[in-house]
């Protein structure tokens, strides 16, 4: 299993470690509904090393990365960074990933862990007819921090002795601390807002240790779900696969550029064509959770789809979740009940995100 | 309750009187183990249990385990604030966060289980 440079303090602050996509990382610090709401009351720091990214840059870049990715880049300006999904032919997710346009020809792609490899590889088969073009992997030399909360931005302006107040959300700039050249960007998956610093490996130590300084909060990858459920995202292996197209996640809003890219014939058949299912959200009422893959029924008992993710929600009180179900149950209001196992659960459809600021 | 003073289950519950009921709940080394715990499926007051028959359901956020009857008994009262408050038993394992008591448990039985002693020693060995 690999283990991001943060490891050691991980285990020094007593964090409960589990294996994620094949990396040795941290569940929980304190607790994760504590970790939650520091998220969303305070400042939370998270360790995204085991995240990847790609620099992709030359001549035909823009033209190569517009036929690869769902996303319009050609309209967006630099600086900017949007979410969108890399697609197989048949239009199955490949991976959902962030693409930073440094410029024009010179891009930043930052990819899920469990997904890189897989990831890296279609890119560079898709590369033929590209000369100028190259294709970099950043892993082992670029690492990744995330600070999220109404208070991160304090916490990274405190870091970077400068004003964040012109960064927009989905755009990014570059500063130094310490030496060392950041990229920040003002995302995140928590739903609060928050920033995404990448740093050369060696310099992420000592960002950590400042930011820990400055009064984030060490937050974990339960936090990290629980935040990101409650604020509608998507988790690839989740609700994200090459099982399902944009058009079944209800995310077609990232993949309707007008010109061609790998998948959007397969995209367009579909949306002709009506999808079998379609991602769902519902909210039980009460505490007990689904999980990843339980079964929904319809009142009567038939099986009508699938559990994608389950959580009870700090910030809620209440369970909430994510399911493919046959669209005739899609619509507000429709009641299921999910087989948890050893009982039904009555839930209900409702609109995401679950829960708003 | 005093801990010196309960008994204990391999499947992490203890169990101690208090007047002619037994109470039960989960312990320190159990809470600690699940993390923050989000629900609580007690038991139905009136329900006859055997010895490691499923009593109820503790969830946190990542996992769901069942709770086992230490000694065989009849439910006879559960821990109602856990519905609203399940971190109870987080905060307080043998205090404010019991789980239910039993009536009719068998004297013989209960000593049959891990003294507290026995159940530091048996954690010990499994971690």
């Amino acid at each position: 299993m690999q283990q991001t440079i943060l490891h050691d303090r991980h285990v020094a602050l007593g964090a409960r470690m589990v294996p994620f996509a094949g990396w040795d990382m941290p569940v929980q610090y304190e607790g994760v509904l504590a970790e939650h709401q520091r998220t969303r009351q305070a400042v939370a720091l998270f360790d995204t090393c085991h995240m990847d990214a790609f620099r992709v840059r030359g001549r035909g870049t823009l033209d190569y990365l517009s036929r690869m990715l769902t996303d319009d880049l050609r309209t967006l300006a630099d600086g900017r960074c949007p979410y969108g999904f890399l697609l197989r032919d048949d239009g199955g997710v490949l991976d959902d990933l962030i693409a930073y346009r440094v410029t024009a020809e010179d891009w930043m792609l930052v990819v899920n862990a469990g997904t890189a490899e897989g990831d890296f590889a279609w890119l560079r088969q898709h590369l033929e007819g590209n000369a100028g073009v190259t294709l970099e992997d950043l892993r082992g030399a670029q690492g990744k921090l995330d600070v999220q909360g109404p208070e991160s931005q304090a916490a990274v302006e405190g870091l970077l002795r400068q004003d964040l107040g012109a960064l927009k959300r989905f755009s990014f700039g570059a500063w130094r601390y310490d030496g060392a050249a950041l990229t920040v960007s003002r995302t995140g998956y928590t739903g609060e807002n928050g920033y995404e610093l990448y740093a050369p490996v060696a310099a992420i130590p000592r960002l950590w240790d400042r930011l820990i300084e400055l009064g984030a909060t060490p937050a974990g990858l339960g936090a990290r779900d629980t935040l990101r459920l409650e604020a509608g995202l998507p988790l690839y292996g989740h609700e994200l696969s090459v099982d399902v197209t944009p058009v079944e996640a209800g995310m077609m809003r990232y993949a309707g550029k007008n010109e061609p890219f790998t998948g959007r014939e397969a995209l367009l058949a579909r949306m002709t064509a009506g999808v079998a299912w379609q991602l769902t959200p519902f909210v039980i009422a009460g505490r007990q959770t689904a999980r990843n893959g339980n079964r929904v029924q319809a009142a009567d008992g038939t099986d009508i789809g699938w559990v994608t993710s389950g959580s009870f929600a700090p910030s809620l009180g209440y369970a909430i979740g994510f399911a493919y179900v046959k669209p005739a149950h899609a619509g507000a209001g429709c009641c299921w009940r999910v087989d948890v196992g050893r009982r039904l659960l009555e839930a209900r459809v409702t609109a995401a995100p679950f829960y708003r600021r | 309750m005093d801990q010196k003073q309960l008994r204990y289950t391999r499947d992490h519950e203890w169990i101690g009187m208090d007047g002619d009921l037994a109470v039960v709940g989960i312990t320190d080394h159990a809470q600690a183990a699940l993390g923050d715990i989000t629900f609580i499926e007690l038991p139905v007051v009136g329900k006859a249990l055997k010895a490691h028959d499923v009593l109820g359901v503790v969830e946190s956020v990542k996992a769901a385990s069942d709770i086992y009857a230490p000694v065989a008994g009849t439910v006879k009262a559960v821990n109602a604030a856990l519905n609203d408050k399940p971190e109870l038993v987080n905060q307080q394992p043998y205090g404010e966060g019991w789980i239910c008591k039993l009536a009719d448990v068998s004297a013989a039985e209960l000593a049959g289980l891990m003294t507290a002693a026995d159940y530091e020693a048996f954690c010990a060995s499994e971690a």
